[in-house]
């Protein structure tokens, strides 16, 4: 069993607050990312899981047990890091072998564990190389593999597919996740790639300035994000935002964008009671926005074609609406730049920001 | 908790341990410098007497001695005089040499080896045969044979150093401004020369040092008009005994000019020693 | 024509600089060379070419030479065995964080720029058979002293122990910048892995600082072998001829007694035994 709880965990360096009361729960076997860009603090909590930092304010819990005060070689963890560590001078095989031989652990162990492990990992046949003479991908697993002969109760990855080139990172990804579902070890995994957290993860959690935004699974953040950073971080390409006021008139309401007037008027009474003002932000992503080349339906917003990136039977379109650039993803079709094209929003896939608070109302 | 608490009595301990040898090294690293400061100005009496003193009346008269019964000023004037040509002579002609080796690759890639094999021959093998030039030629005595054995032996570290510094420098520095139609020379001048300006420092720094403190070619060179401060240093060994008052006063004053040097431009001294060290 | 001058300047420039600088650095190599074979007297003029005796001489173990040869390599080995573990734990210190390191650091950089003829004859001072302040502190400590510079058992040691003193922190400061150039993670990850200090040290510090910790023992080992000015500062060679290292030694022929020839043939051989023994000190290290 390894549940990894932390409480209110504050760090600071200096005057820069690194990680701000920072609080979840990853249940045990779970694989769960902290997901955020450079800066958000992500790093500096893993390291603090590791016990490589100390917290300034808060409890870590691995499996209901305090460990801030733990060393790093008490806490059963093992850790990969973002630019796999490589001790000088040594075969594939004591690299591996390294935890394992400062505890003294018989040869014939070392030797089982360290093949077994290896060959999980596909590079049993490298054991003998130098370091040196690896490739990335290959040095990658070297430092996966020796976390693995450690079998801890928790593994602590940073960012260890950042390095690699994006074909490896693919078939890396994969791989990964398969590796930890037969492993069946709590995973705590860092990145600033949106994309890896959503394929991998059961839990995600992102964050920005050293606080938590929002906790949950990939569907549900994608689908709910709590508000308009994580709206916008997750998803590629990325949700369009339209800054709008709202307007009512009569017994309707709308959001005035200023190229067009969006009727919202089913959902007025809910964003009335928690906007704050009456500035907002219309957010909706480019898979759910359809496009038409005639103008005969209501609802209809005009645009013009600025740049196309075909890719399969898919179509990135990129318009302008008035001013305003907007991202559309939908199927391929007859096209050309400049064309003026009309854009429907899929109601039920809407959102609606308040700008001031930056919380989702829809 | 348990484990807790012993690792931090262990640090602890290991903490103190720490401060404590830096204690010892550093008092013991000073120690012999404050002798000598001690020693120069003591009476003789304080000076040969058991066991030795801390506390005793203090006086000036070796520094009079020095300064009007020796040839000290006229060393401090040579050597002075040889530190700036030595330095004068040495930077710029190394670094040509640097620079060439370093763009044209002359020697093909032995430099290195070489200048550690001119650095390993021994200073004392060196001067006969300069010896017997100056001789003949009439430079003994004179400055000039100083400078010329100094910028010698100073050559090659220097050039090893510049060279270094050169190889950090990209070449499209210089092809850029050479397309923008500068000549080689000119490029050399506006560009490299403002980047290499620490190194040349540093080179300068070392040369001086070097230069100041030498004393072999200064003792087999030198009989009574080109004296420096070394050879003056090294004179007050008389048929009654050693002087040892006067002569810590001239240490002192040897040495002294050296320590505030280095104390100033002691980043410098670190970043050449370590240079090409820490490649 | 401008064209013609602007390619030809600098090569004049650098040639002129590459001329001297090797010109005057293989001079004496062919001078020591020319004189190697020849009997010359600088006093009384006489040039005589000898041939080989004088490399025969050297050869038919005038026992002179041979015991200046092994005492300088007693003194190489005594001070390198003494100043690399000393400056690299002194390196470490440097590295931690202490209170007052910049201090430390700015002040053991001054045994090294003192000139050594100086500072030396202080040492010859504090070494004072009978007036010296180490003596003295040495009886107040063990009860007993050597008699130092005057003890031909002792003298040796007597230079050992001030080249040491001078010299260890140019050993300290050029593995610190090594040691502070280390990246941190090698460090955290063993010590998630559990690693002791005395493991990262042997298993990451060590390695990693081996290129370096041999370049250091190079710079030493070519000065140490040179060696001159500590002996006509502290003690003359003697007593006897118990400090009579080779550079001193050929100081002594070539212009003590003025054999020239002979002090030319000895340089030369110096000179290749330097090479030889760091490039055999070199592989030794490199393997350890």
């Amino acid at each position: 069993m390894a549940r990894v709880r932390l409480e209110n965990v504050t760090k600071r360096f200096g005057d820069v607050v690194a990680v701000n009361n920072l609080s979840y729960e990853v249940k045990d076997k779970e694989f769960m990312c902290m997901l955020g860009p450079s800066g958000c603090g992500k790093t500096t909590t893993l390291r603090m899981i590791a016990g490589v930092e100390r917290p300034d304010e808060g409890r870590m819990y691995i499996d209901d047990l305090m460990v801030n005060d733990v060393p790093s070689k008490d806490r059963d963890i093992a850790m990969v890091f973002q630019f796999y560590v490589m001790y000088p001078n040594m075969k594939a095989f004591d690299q591996i072998a390294f935890p394992l031989k400062i505890r003294n652990i018989p040869k014939d162990e070392i030797k089982r564990r360290v093949k077994e492990a290896a060959e999980t990992l596909g590079i049993g046949h490298l054991l003998d190389k130098p370091v040196e003479r690896l490739t990335m991908g290959e040095r990658q697993r070297v430092e996966l593999g020796r976390a693995m002969v450690k079998e801890p109760k928790v593994y602590l990855l940073d960012e260890p597919l950042t390095n690699l080139d994006a074909k490896l990172r693919t078939r890396m990804r994969a791989e990964l996740k398969r590796l930890q579902k037969k492993l069946e070890t709590t995973t705590i995994y860092v990145t600033h790639d949106q994309l890896e957290a959503i394929t991998m993860a059961d839990k995600i959690a992102v964050m920005n300035l050293g606080r938590l935004l929002q906790y949950d699974t990939p569907e549900t953040i994608y689908d709910h994000p709590k508000n308009l950073f994580v709206a916008g971080f997750i998803g590629s390409p990325a949700m369009n935002f339209i800054d709008c006021t709202f307007v009512e008139k009569d017994e309707r309401a709308f959001l005035d964008a200023g190229e067009f007037l969006y009727e919202i008027t089913e959902l007025k009474n809910l964003i009335k009671e928690q906007k704050t003002s009456s500035e907002l932000v219309l957010g909706v992503r480019p898979e759910h926005i359809s496009v038409w080349k005639r103008g005969v339906k209501r609802d209809l917003i005009e645009a013009q074609v600025s740049v196309m990136e075909p890719i399969g039977n898919r179509l990135t379109l990129h318009l302008i609406v008035g001013k305003r650039p907007v991202t559309v993803n939908t199927h391929a079709m007859e096209i050309a730049v400049g064309e003026k094209v009309w854009i429907t929003f899929d109601r039920s896939k809407i959102h609606v920001f308040d700008k001031k608070t930056e919380n989702t109302i829809i | 908790m348990l484990q807790a608490g012993s690792r931090k009595t262990k640090n602890v301990v290991v903490d103190v341990l720490c401060h404590f040898a830096v204690i010892v090294i550093m008092v013991i690293t000073v120690f012999p410098l404050f002798w000598m400061f001690m020693t120069s100005i003591k009476m003789e009496h304080d000076i040969l007497t058991l066991p030795p003193t801390l506390l005793f009346e203090p006086t000036l008269k070796h520094y009079y001695f020095v300064f009007e019964r020796s040839k000290f000023i006229p060393g401090l004037i040579n050597s002075l005089t040889v530190v700036c040509a030595t330095i004068a002579v040495t930077i710029p002609i190394s670094m040509l040499a640097a620079y060439s080796f370093a763009r044209f690759n002359v020697g093909g890639g032995h430099l290195q080896f070489y200048i550690l094999t001119v650095r390993m021959f021994p200073p004392i093998a060196a001067i006969i045969p300069f010896f017997v030039i100056f001789r003949n030629v009439g430079l003994l005595d004179n400055v000039l044979s100083l400078v010329i054995l100094n910028a010698l032996f100073n050559s090659p570290f220097t050039i090893w150093l510049l060279y270094g510094f050169f190889r950090e420098i990209p070449l499209d520095l210089e092809e850029a401004a050479m397309i923008e139609g500068a000549t080689r020379f000119g490029a050399f001048r506006e560009i490299v020369l403002p980047l290499i300006a620490p190194a040349l420092a540093v080179a300068a720094i070392f040369t001086c040092l070097f230069t100041w403190n030498e004393f072999l070619f200064a003792f087999i060179l030198t009989r009574s008009e080109a004296i420096t401060v070394t050879r003056v240093v090294a004179g007050f060994w008389t048929e009654r005994g050693i002087l040892w008052g006067p002569l810590s006063a001239a240490a002192s004053l040897c040495v002294v000019p050296m320590f505030i040097f280095a104390m100033l431009v002691q980043r410098y001294i670190v970043r050449g020693l370590t240079f090409g060290a820490v490649k | 024509m401008k064209i013609n001058k602007e390619k030809y300047m600098p090569w004049l420039l650098v040639l002129s600089a590459l001329i001297l600088v090797f010109g005057l650095t293989l001079y004496p190599l062919f001078h020591a060379i020319y004189f190697s074979a020849r009997n010359t007297d600088i006093k009384t003029g006489q040039d005589d070419f000898i041939g080989l005796k004088n490399y025969q001489r050297l050869l038919n173990f005038d026992p002179d030479l041979a015991d200046s040869v092994s005492r300088t390599l007693m003194f190489a080995v005594g001070c390198l065995s003494i100043q690399m573990p000393l400056g690299l734990g002194i390196a470490l210190l440097l590295n931690r964080e202490i209170k007052g390191r910049r201090a430390f650091r700015a002040i053991i950089t001054l045994p090294l720029v003192a000139a050594p003829i100086a500072i030396g004859q202080i040492w010859r001072y504090m070494y004072h058979y009978e007036f010296g302040v180490i003596k003295y502190m040495v009886t107040l400590l063990f009860g007993t002293s050597p008699n130092w510079t005057a003890d031909p058992d002792w003298a040796l040691v007597s230079l050992i122990i001030f080249d040491t003193w001078q010299w260890t922190p140019f050993v300290a400061l050029i593995l610190l910048a090594g040691l502070q150039g280390l990246p941190p993670e090698p460090y955290e990850s063993a010590t998630i892995y559990g690693a002791s200090a005395l493991q990262k040290f042997r298993y990451i510090t060590l390695p990693k600082m081996r290129p370096l910790i041999t370049l250091a023992a190079i710079f030493r080992i070519i000065d140490l072998l040179k060696t001159y000015d500590p002996v006509a500062a502290i003690t003359w060679g003697g007593p006897g001829r118990a400090t009579e290292l080779l550079s001193y030694f050929l100081y002594r022929v070539g212009f003590y007694y003025f054999w020239v020839g002979y002090a030319s043939a000895i340089s030369l051989l110096f000179l290749y035994g330097v090479i030889f023994f760091t490039v055999v000190a070199l592989k030794k290290i490199a393997r350890l």
